[in-house]
């Protein structure tokens, strides 16, 4: 259902490039719908921020997880293992935005429970088309759970 | 944008025992840029028949993707929906979700079986088409399926 | 004349040795002519070469010698090749089935007949059978279905002059006199050996001639030992006779002797042989694998350098690209410019890079060859290039292709980068361009023609080298990999590519595939 929230929906962006930080930001910038970005870099903050431990435990709770595979420190696997781990978390959806192409790495994401799957397109204008897509279904369509 | 032109086809189970609600949704995604095929089953029963190759389902093809209403005859969708993710090798395709019901305990409880998205059906049809317009658009031409 | 290769060498030898028949043969016919007894028989008293083995050395000598020249020649050979095997065959025949054919004393009638002798110029029997094998070896020399045959045949030539020449150095006159007034002569005995030699170096690409001076471990041992299995035996077998002729020993003592020499010299010198051939194999081992592993390493460099290459490439690219979104025609014109030649570098770079992460992944991501059917290939290959195609209003045509073992989409592959090749470098005709296979020696030889503008002979070789290219980017876009990625396809799978082209004339492209063998 094609509603517009009243509250702008938030977004946590996990991802160590700032260039590819900015680029979502300025992508998510002329969505339908208003969103607030939230960005970790590295998995460890990641979690940090869902937990709402230590500097974050003022944070909203993300109501969608942008996830990029390649992080330091803890790998973009593991975050998703153990957010879908965890009863209090594994209601928001993942999408996995990343460069990786890999089969491999397609099927072990579904298979941890990720939503969605998208790859990191090399052009701007598909980027932004693709973010695009990913706004309009996610903060357009589909209904979020709010427990 | 992910798949070569002339790939093989998206094979999409449609899980909907509402005959409206299917003709929409095959009109849709016909109109989809990627060629998919949409096998349809009318009730729970049908569906699990297909998924796990029973009976006169014995040489289907292996769904990239599934459309799933919770309201279904003889199977519950909410079940289904939990023998898939339970899967080897059904639970990491993707299930959307397509209900009418809007109740915030389905939808928590969808999400925590693994459900991929869960959409609300629209009453209006023509807001009903732009929805799974949409979700044609994300699903076959954004997302890299296993 | 090469004479710096092994080969080369060999053909020398088989000259030399067929010339030396040849003037033997001449020789004698002219003793035969002008009755000069010392001709005809080397030693007197001892048996005449007769004239028709003279004139089979003669033509043998011609069928081997005229095989490099031209076509005409060539026939000529063919014939004198036919004529000794029917010669030899024809006297065989006489032997056997007790007849007369009148062909002995076709050339000259002996002056001077041995009293009692039944057919003073007829051939013995050893030298027809001799005559019939150099015939149909000079025959199956150059087949392709039974190349041993040839060299049977030769063999059979040589191991009947051995037998008459050792009889001659042992003196032991049964061995190349089967029959009262029918025996090989001197001279017939070492012309044999000459011409048999002769005709199995006339091919040293093929059979044991091959093997034998080849660079492999087997040629090396060859070469070391077979001049002792025939040296040593006829040496020890000499100094057991002239000790048993003089009398320092009996029968008994002497063979044993003899066996006992041959075992330890053989022996030893096996071991000898054997012991430096590993060395050198160890060796060769060692450099097999530092080769392996520093093309792996190169491999894995190409790869990670253009992997990692690729997401700075991204930033640059998509920032020039944003840049131009959000400030075009807002900056100068300059600006604009100076976004546009950024954006196409990156661009550029980007490109680049794919293409050299798909030639790193020819053998990184290639899979075992297996049987393909190249039809379904091509058809793949076509199927992507339809747009391309109808654009061109092409015609592309093939004929039937054959199953070879191949990864599929690599040879996909291979077909994509060729027929849109000749696609792209179209000239103002109508694009036609035609796909065949055809069968040579143990490979398919695939072609790939088209009516295009051709490419001039010198660049030949550049054409497959990475990122060379021959025209401009505005002319003809591309990086100028493709021809590389599909080199190294082709060499993956053990074939060869090349072109044959003239500019304005359209091109031919040709690579091999090795065609599955009976047990694959």
């Amino acid at each position: 259902m094609t509603t517009i929230p009243a509250v702008p929906i938030e977004i946590l962006l996990v991802e160590d490039n700032p260039g590819d930080v900015r680029l979502t930001r300025e992508a998510l910038k002329d969505a339908k719908v208003r969103n607030t970005l939230h960005v970790a870099m590295d998995g460890v903050e990641a979690l940090a921020f869902l937990r709402k431990q230590g500097k974050y435990a003022a944070v909203p709770r993300p109501d969608l997880i942008l996830l990029d595979l390649n992080l330091p420190k803890k790998n973009g696997r593991e975050v998703l293992e153990e957010i879908k781990q965890d009863d209090a978390l594994s209601h928001i959806p993942i999408v996995i935005l990343t460069t990786s192409q890999a089969e491999l790495d397609i099927v072990e994401s579904y298979r941890l429970h990720a939503n969605a799957y998208v790859t990191k397109p090399v052009d701007l204008e598909q980027f932004l088309k693709v973010v695009g897509s990913i706004e309009e279904f996610w903060l357009e369509i589909v209904k979020l759970s709010h427990p | 944008m992910s798949r070569p032109p002339d790939a093989a086809p998206i094979d999409v189970l449609l899980v909907e025992d509402n005959q409206d609600d299917v003709e929409l949704t095959l009109h849709a995604l016909q109109a989809a840029k990627i060629r998919n095929r949409v096998h349809v089953a009318r009730d729970g029963a049908e569906a699990l028949d297909f998924l796990f190759r029973r009976g006169e389902y014995q040489n289907v093809p292996t769904p990239d993707l599934i459309l799933l209403d919770l309201n279904l005859p003889k199977v519950d969708g909410r079940e289904i929906l939990e023998e898939i993710k339970r899967d080897e090798r059904l639970g990491r395709i993707p299930v959307i979700v397509v209900t009418s019901s809007q109740a915030e305990e389905d939808v928590a409880r969808s999400y925590r079986l693994h459900a991929n998205a869960y959409v609300t059906k629209p009453i209006d049809p023509a807001v009903f088409l732009r929805a799974v317009n949409a979700i044609g658009r994300f699903w076959l031409e954004i997302v890299r399926l296993p | 004349m090469n004479y710096t290769t092994p080969e080369g060498r060999c053909h020398a030898v088989s000259r030399a040795l067929a010339g030396s028949a040849t003037v033997l043969g001449g020789l004698v016919l002219a003793g035969w002519a002008f009755d000069v007894p010392m001709l005809k028989a080397v030693i007197p008293g001892l048996a005449t070469m007769k004239p028709n083995t003279a004139f089979c050395f003669v033509l043998g000598g011609v069928a081997l010698g005229v095989r490099s020249g031209p076509q005409a020649w060539r026939r000529v050979g063919q014939l004198c090749g036919a004529l000794v095997l029917v010669i030899g065959l024809a006297t065989l025949a006489e032997y056997v089935l007790h007849l007369d054919l009148g062909l002995d004393a076709l050339l000259f009638r002996d002056p001077h007949p041995t009293p009692g002798a039944p057919y003073p110029e007829r051939m013995s029997e050893m030298t027809a059978l001799s005559f019939a094998s150099a015939g149909g070896a000079l025959l199956f020399l150059d087949s392709r279905r039974a190349p041993v045959a040839a060299e049977i045949l030769a063999l059979v030539g040589v191991l009947v002059a051995l037998i008459a020449l050792v009889g001659y150095a042992y003196g032991a006159r049964a061995l190349y006199a089967v029959a009262p007034f029918s025996s090989v002569a001197l001279h017939t005995a070492l012309g044999l050996a000459a011409l048999s030699l002769a005709i199995l170096c006339a091919r040293p690409d093929r059979g044991m001639v091959a093997v034998l001076i080849g660079d492999a471990a087997g040629g090396a041992m060859a070469r070391r030992l077979l001049p002792l299995a025939v040296a040593l035996p006829l040496a020890l077998g000499w100094l057991e006779l002239e000790g048993e002729r003089i009398g320092l020993y009996g029968t008994s003592f002497g063979t044993g002797a003899y066996a006992v020499s041959n075992i330890v010299i053989f022996s030893a010198a096996t071991l000898w042989c054997a012991i430096s051939l590993s060395r050198s194999d160890a060796e060769r081992l060692r450099a097999e694998r530092e080769l392996k592993r520093s093309n792996e390493e190169l491999e894995r460099f190409a790869y990670v350098a253009s992997h990692d290459l690729q997401e700075p490439l991204r930033m640059v690219g998509n920032y020039v690209q944003l840049l131009g979104k959000r400030y075009k025609g807002k900056l100068d014109a300059d600006a604009d410019d100076f976004i546009g030649f950024a954006l196409d570098g990156a661009l550029r770079m980007q490109r680049l890079i794919e293409d050299l992460l798909a030639y790193a992944r020819v053998s990184s991501r290639g899979a075992e060859p297996a049987p393909t059917d190249a039809n379904a290939a091509l058809a793949h290959a076509l199927a992507s290039l339809k747009l391309a195609t109808d654009e061109a209003n092409a015609v592309v045509t093939h004929d039937p292709l054959p199953v070879v073992p191949a990864d599929p989409s690599q040879l996909e592959h291979v077909f994509l980068n060729l027929i849109g090749n000749a696609l792209k470098f179209r000239s103002s005709e109508r694009p036609v361009i035609h796909v065949t296979a055809a069968p040579r020696d143990s490979e398919w030889l695939f072609s790939v023609s088209d009516n295009g503008i051709g490419i001039e002979a010198q660049h030949f070789d550049r054409i497959f080298v990475i990122f060379q290219r021959l025209h401009g980017r505005e002319a003809y876009p591309g990086t100028g990999i493709g021809l590389a990625i599909a080199k190294r396809i082709i060499e993956r799978h053990r074939g060869q590519i090349w072109v044959e082209a003239r500019p304005g004339q359209g091109s031919t492209f040709f690579f091999t595939l090795p065609a599955t063998g009976r047990s694959s």
